[in-house]
């Protein structure tokens, strides 16, 4: 047990001194840098005005009748000409209703503004889980921190793939739970550039009030740089980072490090990173297992299949497959983890490093070009085929795949093998070709058109705004899809095909 | 009248040694008793057990604050965990065991029947089963602790409380069944309300204590169901994978907490209302005069019992409740604060040319009125949507409801221990001691709970196990108000365990008191009532009784048609 | 009212301020004490019903389900039993103290054989459960863990059978609670303690046999209307 008091000491003393008489000069809250900070300082104003004015009141009249009225004798009785009036009654009851209500007007004035996100605000996805933050941005970069523009709308889509958690920056004067199974919004415009803690405010268990994260207000121009250089986390300052650095970076940014420690200190949610690679692990059934390059990999893709003595599965999400693929699709991020995890192991060894830094492996291109299989041209103009491979990769990325399949097997939805071109029978009852304004309508308004047998709302009708870039609305990513589409089925033709590319020539 | 003559009168209606303390000797006389008093008693008796083992939870988790990083629990997870376990059995206890069951349990079950003119409870058999639930229940909740001590907090919010794998359904089972018994309660007091008033006991003429337990029943008999299916639907969705609550099988959380806050709202009722009936009795009382706006007192009661149903929805103004519900249920938020501040300016008018002395549960009266003043307008502050947004879960909301729980209720329930003492169990305590440590509890309460306010405001969340340095003054200064109360609680065990072993006997009505609670000796016999008293006015009437030196009580004066029981002489 | 006493008049006559608790005489006591617990049982019922429709209301049913036609009987066995319970009172009423206890030997059979038709009902939709389970086997859906990314939720099957046994179980407890005082009053309907005048216990066991008839119909139409 620590007895350490000596930095609190050091902080009291800077407190007392400098901070407190602010606090209370603010009445309490504190100073806030989003744009809704003025309203909400205003409603605390008058809230704590009349609440002081009355409990002065009510101390002194206490007081003062206590000291008034002190009864002389035992015998002594009050005064019976006062047991009630009904005026003064009447008007205790209306006077406290009468500010109550213009409280509450304020209160739902302000909140209605705060609560309503502004059009064409800035957009980035929250990722939260026990027990970290991660900060998706439109480029595709992946964070630990979050990055806003000052003086900018920003809309944040929160999600979580555990339990509840809440987003709580009460600089920025803002707070939304995140439920799981739901995506909630909250929207932030904060005035100036600042530093401010990001805080998990609704209880999600034992990290609870380990889970926060940094949050920067920048300059737009400078957000944009912190922004750009996020997405790219093979390099460091412009130099090409080793692969475990990158690796070092992931293990942060996707939050690994919330249950996987490095330092081989004991008592984590997950099992120590440190010494892990290379050595044997013991799995439920009692066996021992070498921890190598593919064990590695199928943890951290398929973490349900894992079965680690000691710790209970389905702890671990499995959305990290996902992520990964989301930042390299050619798996070298998968890679750069594991090349991290070796480096910090004294039992790593040709098996359980990543196989471009094997040393027998020839030299690995360090380009992070995809390598895509060949596509099936069934037809395609060439100039399309970029298309394809970019449209196979947003599958994976969006799992499509998950409820249709490309092989032609049954799914929860449809299978896309033979689908673009084909007849499509509608639950009304209609046959219509599945042609490009079909398939694109499919995709983005899933709940229009129904094929027969299908029911409404399975389909989320989130891939509109998932697919759309700050710049083109859905088209860009939406025709890479559908030219992909294309290239699986043998019914396609140019009325399928997306336009542009093909139907030009 | 004469000393021998009074004694004369108190030896005609308790025989000398002959109270409900020791008719019917034995372990089994307690314990199959049927006495709406010893029932009491055995609550008082349960009920503060928990409350120091609660208390010393919370002293735990003060001590935990200390520093940033935490005393006890600190460099790993599983410490962490923990410090979640703790708080979370600081809060099931306090809010389950003590706060909900134990003022109508106690003093309800004890001063109820008197007040009413009545022999007993309506249903004394039920009365008996609802505490044995209390009981069971309880052990439950004890044997989930051994077992591994829940850390879902006391508000078990879906999924983390279907995903943790501490001990969730055997607490849950154990606060089902208390539950329970706060159901038969509510029914029991409601039919003894109704069916069992002393003839001329009209409803108006009822004391306020006793419309507060009303109000307080009809909560419980209506909201505490509601509680149990929550409860019950968590131990299926733990067993079975229901699926109601869970969004991984198409469940909703925040369903859950709609349920949840269902109960959970009304029952801060449960817990305040019988604090402003308590507060109500003591303050005519020790201003001897009648309570300012009686009816207005009532229906406020009423009032609150009735919109408390319809407030749940602000315990969710952050989680994706449509504006427009927000705004209906920051509303009625707002309207339920008007009765509780006639009830203040009530009680206020009360003290205007009365008589008063600042005996310990008038102190205890007045503290209650200062802290619930600043529980209740934080409470205003978080009841406004736009600040919501800004203090929802942190530190702030522990301090508000801190200050309405600790400063409220238990500040009124001890008001009340103090002010039925002495007919309970027949012996004075030291009134010097009482003072002091009524103002040991008010600073101690203020000095815990006000620099949480302004944490919270600055950005601490609550149920933190550790914080940013930042805050450490504030905590720190928490941490010695905490144990400020704990030297108070200490000191006042000490005093009233000494009353009773060596307390100056207590006369039948020490404080003046005109409600028919105090019209029999300290303590009361079995039967409470000699003969069936006889009621022609309201409650609380103070210019037919008289001090007696010597008996160290009041006695009546003039001819006392309301009270034929009351053991005066025409 | 003479009905509405509590106990057997040779109860009042215990002696106050004995160390034995007083008995009390409090007419219509006893009735407001079952009403206002009938009133909150229903609360209990009516919350939990609330909390599945809403459930059910948010999305779309996977595959649809078949309840066991051997509700029906059930049911129809229920409502029997709540035709002898009301014959067995209004036979007390009238005086008639055999009639009494062969209707409610009759309402305790019925009830012991509602809760029998209940189980097997249960047990018939676990098979469909494996059933369901097999068809989202089939379609991808995996019965517990996280939904697929993308995929809006849909109300599983099982969360419909679940949702059955909790209903059924829920009622069939109060069943149960409601069976031990229908049997003490019967035992004591034989050994003769009831008569015109005096009939409380039976009072009291009608109106919550009715009340657990009303939470039976309510639930099983819902069941009927949702699955």
């Amino acid at each position: 047990m620590s007895f350490n008091f000596a930095p609190g000491a050091a902080n009291i003393i800077q407190m007392t001194t400098l901070k407190l008489p602010g606090v209370l000069a603010a009445w309490g809250l504190p100073h806030s840098d989003a744009v809704t900070g003025p309203d909400v300082q205003f409603l605390w104003d008058f809230i704590l005005g009349v609440a002081v004015f009355f409990t002065v009141l009510i101390v002194v009249l206490m007081v003062f009748f206590s000291i008034r009225y002190h009864a002389k004798t035992k015998n002594q009785v009050g005064d019976h000409g006062h047991t009630h009036n009904t005026a003064l009654e009447l008007t205790w009851s209306i006077i406290p209703l009468i500010l109550l209500m213009i409280m509450f007007v304020l209160g739902f004035k302000y909140y209605l503004n705060m609560d309503t996100p502004p059009s064409g605000a800035y957009k980035i996805d929250v990722q939260a889980k026990q027990w970290s933050w991660t900060f998706v941005y439109p480029n595709g970069g992946i964070s630990d921190k979050l990055y806003l523009p000052a003086g900018r709308p920003v809309r944040l889509d929160m999600t979580s793939s555990d339990v509840l958690h809440g987003f709580w920056i009460p600089r920025l004067s803002i707070q939304k739970d995140v439920v799981p199974g739901r995506v909630m919004t909250v929207w932030i415009e904060a005035k100036k550039s600042a530093r401010m803690w990001l805080q998990c405010a609704e209880y999600c268990g034992s990290g609870h009030s380990k889970m926060r994260a940094r949050v920067i207000v920048e300059p737009y121009a400078q957000f944009k740089k912190s922004v750009h250089a996020i997405a790219d986390i093979w390099k460091q300052n412009g130099k090409t980072l080793s692969l475990a650095a990158v690796g070092r970076k992931l293990h942060i940014t996707l939050g690994c490090i919330a249950c996987h420690n490095m330092t081989g200190a004991p008592g984590g949610v997950g099992p120590t990173w440190k010494n892990l690679a290379g050595s044997k692990v013991h799995d439920t059934n009692g066996q021992v297992v070498v921890a190598n390059y593919q064990y590695l990999k199928s943890a951290i893709l398929h973490p349900g299949h894992l079965k680690v003595k000691g710790y209970p599965r389905g702890i671990m999400p499995n959305t990290f497959a996902a992520q990964l693929k989301k930042i390299a699709p050619n798996g070298r991020a998968l890679d750069a983890l594991i090349a991290y995890i070796n480096s910090k192991s004294k039992y790593a060894n040709q098996q359980s490093l990543p196989p471009e830094l094997r040393k027998s492996s020839t030299t690995v291109q360090p380009s992070a070009k995809p390598k895509t299989a060949p596509v099936k041209a069934s037809g395609l103009p060439a100039a399309a085929l970029p298309f394809v491979s970019k449209g196979k990769v947003l599958v994976q990325t969006f799992g499509c795949t998950g409820c249709h399949s490309v092989t032609g097997a049954s799914g929860v939805g449809p299978t896309w093998k033979d689908l673009a071109g084909s007849a499509v029978t509608l639950t009304t009852g209609k046959v219509v070709t599945a042609d490009y304004k079909y398939l694109r309508e499919m995709i983005l308004h899933p709940g229009t058109l129904l094929v027969k047998g299908a029911t409404a709302g399975v389909m989320s009708g989130t891939y509109g705004s998932m697919l759309s870039g700050p710049k083109h609305p859905h088209e860009k990513k939406l025709k890479a899809i559908i030219w992909y589409l294309n290239s699986l089925s043998d019914h396609a033709n140019k009325a399928s095909w997306p336009p542009g590319v093909g139907t030009k020539k | 009248m004469t000393t021998a003559e009074i004694s004369e009168h108190i030896g005609e209606h308790a025989p000398i040694g002959g109270n409900y303390l020791n008719q019917g000797k034995g372990i089994k006389s307690w314990l199959f008793t049927l006495d709406h008093k010893r029932i009491g008693l055995m609550y008082l008796i349960s009920g503060l057990t928990m409350f120091f083992i609660g208390g010393m939870l919370a002293m735990v988790i003060r001590t935990q604050l200390l520093v940033p990083n935490g005393l006890i629990f600190h460099g790993s997870y599983e410490a962490y965990k923990h410090y979640n376990q703790v708080f979370t059995l600081h809060g099931i206890i306090m809010v389950f065991m003590v706060l909900v069951p134990i003022p109508p349990g106690a003093l309800g079950n004890f001063v109820l029947p008197l007040m009413l003119g009545a022999k007993d409870v309506a249903f004394p058999r039920l009365n008996l089963l609802s505490y044995y639930l209390y009981i069971t229940g309880a052990i439950m909740a004890v044997v989930s602790t051994l077992l591994g001590a829940v850390d879902t907090g006391w508000t078990f919010y879906t999924p983390f409380s279907i995903q943790t794998e501490t001990y969730v359904v055997w607490m849950v089972l154990g606060i089902f069944l208390l539950g329970f018994s706060s159901i038969l309660t509510g029914l029991n007091f409601i039919v003894t309300i109704h069916k069992l008033r002393a003839p001329g006991m009209k409803w108006f003429r009822m004391p306020m204590f006793v419309w507060a337990s009303y109000a307080t029943s009809i909560i419980q008999v209506a909201a505490t169901p509601v509680l149990g299916v929550t409860l019950l639907l968590l131990v299926a969705e733990r067993v079975m994978g229901v699926g109601i609550f869970n969004s991984a099988l198409g469940g909703d959380p925040v369903l859950f907490q709609d349920f949840f806050w269902f109960y959970s709202h009304p029952a801060v009722y449960i817990m305040i209302l019988p604090a402003m009936g308590i507060v109500g009795e003591i303050i005519t009382v020790f201003s001897r005069k009648p309570i300012f706006g009686y009816k207005f007192i009532v229906m406020s009661s009423l009032a609150i019992a009735l919109i408390g149903f319809v407030v749940w929805g602000h315990h969710l103004f952050v989680n994706g409740q449509s504006a427009e519900w927000d705004a209906i249920f920051s509303f009625m938020t707002f309207f339920v604060a008007v009765p509780s501040a006639v009830k203040v300016f009530n009680w206020l008018a009360t003290m205007y040319k009365g008589a008063i002395s600042l005996s310990t549960p008038m102190l205890y009266a007045l503290s209650f009125i200062v802290l619930f003043t600043i529980g209740g307008f934080t409470g205003v502050i978080l009841g406004a949507l736009a600040t919501n947004v800004v203090l929802h879960d942190t530190y702030f909301v522990v301090a508000h409801f801190h200050y309405v729980m600790m400063g409220g209720t238990i500040i009124a329930f001890i008001g009340g221990l103090h002010y039925w003492w002495p007919k309970m169990f027949g012996k004075m305590y030291n009134e010097t001691l009482g003072r002091i440590t009524c103002v040991m509890l008010f600073i101690g309460i203020n000095l815990t709970f006000f620099p949480q306010f302004i944490v919270g405001a600055e950005g601490m969340p609550r149920r933190y196990a550790t914080y940013l340095p930042q805050y450490q003054l504030y905590m720190i200064a928490s941490t010695v108000g905490a144990y400020i109360q704990l030297a108070a609680f200490l000191l006042m065990a000490g005093y009233l365990i000494h009353s009773l072993v060596r307390g100056k006997k207590a006369p039948a009505n020490p404080w003046g008191a005109s409600t028919l609670d105090w019209s029999m000796a300290s303590p009361p016999t079995t039967g409470n009532f000699q003969e069936m008293p006889v009621v022609t006015q309201g409650p609380y009437h103070y210019d037919d009784m008289e001090y007696d030196g010597r008996l160290g009580g009041f006695v009546h004066v003039d001819p006392v048609p309301a009270l034929a029981g009351a053991g005066v002489e025409h | 009212m003479t009905d509405d006493i509590d106990l057997p008049p040779h109860a009042l006559n215990a002696a106050a301020g004995s160390s034995r608790q007083p008995m009390l005489f409090v007419p219509g006591a006893g009735a407001m004490g079952v009403g206002l617990l009938v009133f909150s049982l229903s609360v209990l019922f009516a919350s939990s019903l609330i909390g599945y429709l809403y459930i059910r209301a948010q999305a779309p049913v996977v595959a649809h389900l078949r309840l066991p036609n051997l509700l029906w009987v059930s049911t129809a066995v229920l409502l029997i039993s709540s035709i002898t319970m009301h014959a067995g009172l209004r036979a007390i009423q009238h005086g008639r103290e055999s009639r009494l206890t062969r209707n409610l030997a009759a309402t305790f059979g019925l009830g012991l054989l509602f809760l029998i038709l209940q189980a097997i009902s249960a047990v018939d939709i676990f098979h469909s459960l494996q059933l369901s389970n097999i068809a989202m086997a089939r379609v991808g859906i995996r019965n517990t863990g996280g939904l697929a990314p993308g995929l809006t939720p849909v109300v599983q099957t099982h969360v419909l059978i679940a949702a059955f046994y909790v209903f059924t179980a829920l009622h069939a407890l109060h069943v149960i609670g409601g069976l031990i005082p229908l049997g003490v009053v019967l035992q004591r309907a034989i050994n003769g303690v009831y008569s015109r005048n005096y009939y409380p216990g039976v009072r009291y066991c009608s109106i919550y046999w009715h009340f657990l008839d009303v939470v039976w119909l309510v639930i099983f139409v819902v069941l009927l209307a949702t699955f």
